[in-house]
């Protein structure tokens, strides 16, 4: 039966400490059976937002709806979580600290599943205290799925791990898409949000800037080609042969402009193959030339001004 | 049935951690093998410790040590110099020194030191009213003692409040640190996300720590059973459901501090604030007979005081369910009224 309602639904949600406003009237439709991402640098609000839908933190004004009623006790039961930083009970094994989780459960999934799943057979002796960063992501991603949760929060679930590790991670994150799982994940890696989540919202300082999947907000916020040469490419070459390119008064106004940068110049366009042929006809070298595709690290530039990593 | 489920998880993990944790496993074990010897060491004889003592110095110190040590509650320690002996009495490691270079012989005591004017009574006046009685002057008063009648020893009277204080240390003090550095590393934070209650998480707290005082005071009891002989003149089963519900009522009382606590600084400093009271004022060292009015009161809403009273009813003085049945009905109230406002407080995670 399809349905509108949506799995979650925050409305207007605020968060403040003292004079400091950490989440400022924050609004979400996340339907079931789809990832849904929060990409914002740290200090954005991501995790006081995702903790305040999973609550663990009261929210100073705002609404949360899931199945379209406020949360109650079964909402613990139907839930995952992976928070960002946490320890594990000190002396106990994997398999011991996976036991006593799924002991508090009224109806868990089966263990053996979880283990599976999550690549933990190896480790299931072994102390938490002696396991690797990455093992330990993944035992408290099994820890968030012992339940068989309908909606699995995931909180900067690769932070700190090697390539290998986070690749790792998520091919599982993708194991549990395919089953259907509805996941919020937060993360300040533009690769990991385009890499997994279907829907995107771009936070920066208590707010949602934007959302959409990857392709909208590329192609809405940085719809144009970056095309590099080097600085010894002369300039009045490169405006002569490209002075015929068209423009629309709707066009950005640096779009079709050639721009001296301290290592090279760039050239943004939406049209690509006009401008390569351009370039050609008026005999400009392209074998150092670079195109730059517009990633949401773009997206994030043209909507603050600042890098997600500043 | 989910309630005890998750309470019997938790109540196993917890106990898991405990054992594989060696050195809070070997002090727990050690301890009260500590107390035993401390206990013994001073209680060997089967006699209380001495009430004062007295420093003697001077060329006729040998007889006055010979005079001094036939009179009760003194310990008469000799000392080659005057100076010597002064310097332990300034620094209150002696009660009373007596010169014996002068005629007469001269006392010092310190006005402000409770114990000098004890020792001035117990040696100086004493030893005056026995030569006065050689006199043949006629008796004022005439002395008997408790031999013969029903009389608790000593010792037998301190055990019970010996075993209290175990009691009430490893209660408090343990179950309130876990708890904090259980908050202080997330770990709280993880079990929050789960459905796991307050009360569960506290109730399975209690029951653990419970289950290792058990342990600990048994080998406590046994030991001072085998050692001095004291005998548990009442009902055994009572004596171990007043521990029970004594132990359970002071862990609850633990839960409270940690309730809302990040620090454990601020742990320590709120677990001595509540202990320490209740050291001097639950009778473990000394009787609040004739104390004021509100001093008792007091003394009455602590834990430790009914555990104490109730232990030595039964261990002193025979006592069976009825007569401390009161005591238990208090401790275990105490222990679900703290335990409930504990887990109403309780905070998972740090501001």
């Amino acid at each position: 039966m399809h349905t509108d309602l949506p799995l979650l639904e925050v409305k207007a949600i605020h968060k403040d400490y003292g004079d400091v406003k950490a989440v400022n009237g924050v609004s979400l439709r996340i339907p079931a059976g789809i990832c849904y991402g929060l990409l914002g640098p740290n200090g954005a609000g991501k995790t006081t937002t995702i903790e305040m839908i999973e609550d663990i933190l009261a929210v100073s004004a705002g609404e949360i709806l899931y199945k379209g009623k406020p949360r109650n006790r079964r909402f613990r039961e139907e839930i995952g979580i992976q928070f960002q930083n946490t320890e594990l009970p000190q002396f106990l094994t994997v398999g011991e600290t996976l036991r006593m989780f799924h002991g508090l459960y009224a109806k868990p999934a089966p263990l053996s599943e979880i283990i599976e799943l999550c690549q933990l057979e190896e480790l299931l002796k072994r102390d938490n205290r002696k396991i690797s960063g990455g093992q330990k992501q993944r035992l408290l991603l099994a820890l968030a799925l012992l339940n068989g949760p309908e909606l699995v929060f995931l909180d900067e679930p690769t932070t700190g791990m090697d390539p290998q590790a986070r690749r790792h991670l998520w091919d599982i994150v993708k194991a549990l898409k395919a089953r259907g799982k509805t996941l919020i994940l937060t993360t300040h890696y533009m690769d990991e949000a385009q890499e997994l989540c279907d829907t995107i919202a771009v936070m920066d300082q208590g707010q949602i800037l934007t959302q959409g999947s990857a392709d909208e907000l590329i192609q809405h916020y940085c719809p144009h080609l970056t095309l590099r040469l080097p600085l010894n490419t002369e300039i009045h070459l490169l405006k002569r042969a490209t002075r015929h390119l068209p423009t629309d008064p709707e066009d950005a106004p640096d779009l079709h402009q050639w721009h001296t940068h301290k290592t090279h110049r760039s050239f943004k366009t939406h049209t690509l193959d006009s401008t390569l042929k351009a370039l050609l006809a008026g005999h400009i070298d392209l074998s150092q030339l670079q195109v730059h595709t517009p990633t949401l690290e773009d997206v994030f530039l043209e909507l603050t001004g600042r890098s997600l990593r500043e | 049935m989910m309630i005890f489920k998750r309470i019997w998880h938790i109540f196993h993990s917890r106990n898991i951690e405990f054992l594989r944790d060696k050195d809070s496993m070997a002090w727990a074990l050690v301890f009260p093998f500590v107390i035993l010897v401390g206990f013994y060491a001073v209680f060997g004889q089967n006699t209380a410790p001495p009430a004062v003592k007295i420093g003697i110095s001077g060329s006729d110190r040998s007889t006055w040590m010979q005079r001094f040590e036939k009179l009760p509650q003194l310990q008469v320690v000799p000392f080659d110099s005057g100076e010597a002996a002064q310097e332990k009495l300034l620094h209150h490691r002696l009660d009373l020194w007596l010169n014996t270079d002068t005629q007469p012989p001269q006392y010092q005591v310190s006005e402000t030191a409770p114990k000098g004017y004890l020792a001035e009574r117990l040696g100086i006046y004493e030893w005056e009213r026995r030569q006065q009685d050689q006199s043949q002057s006629p008796a004022l008063f005439e002395r008997k003692t408790l031999e013969g009648i029903a009389e608790v020893p000593y010792l037998e009277w301190f055990f019970p409040g010996l075993l209290g204080m175990n009691v009430m240390f490893s209660a408090v003090f343990g179950v309130g640190y876990v708890v904090v550095r259980y908050r202080k590393n997330g770990v709280l934070k993880r079990l929050a996300a789960t459905p796991l209650s307050a009360f569960e998480f506290l109730a399975a707290q209690l029951l653990s720590r419970l289950f290792l005082i058990g342990f600990n005071s048994l080998i406590l009891l046994g030991g001072g059973l085998l050692l001095f002989r004291f005998p548990v003149r009442g009902s055994w089963p009572a004596l171990v459901l007043l521990f029970a519900v004594g132990a359970a009522s002071m862990i609850a009382l633990g839960t409270l501090v940690s309730a809302r606590t990040e620090s454990e600084e601020l742990a320590n400093g709120l677990l001595n604030l509540m202990t320490m009271p209740m050291v001097f004022l639950s009778e473990v060292w000394f009787s609040l007979e004739g104390a004021a009015d509100w001093v008792q009161k007091l003394a009455w809403a602590m834990p430790l005081t009914h555990l104490i009273q109730g232990s030595r009813a039964i261990m002193n003085d025979g006592a069976g369910f009825a007569d401390v049945q009161q005591h238990v009905y208090i401790l275990s109230a105490m222990t679900f009224v703290f335990l409930s406002i504990g887990a109403g407080f309780f905070r998972w995670q740090k501001r």
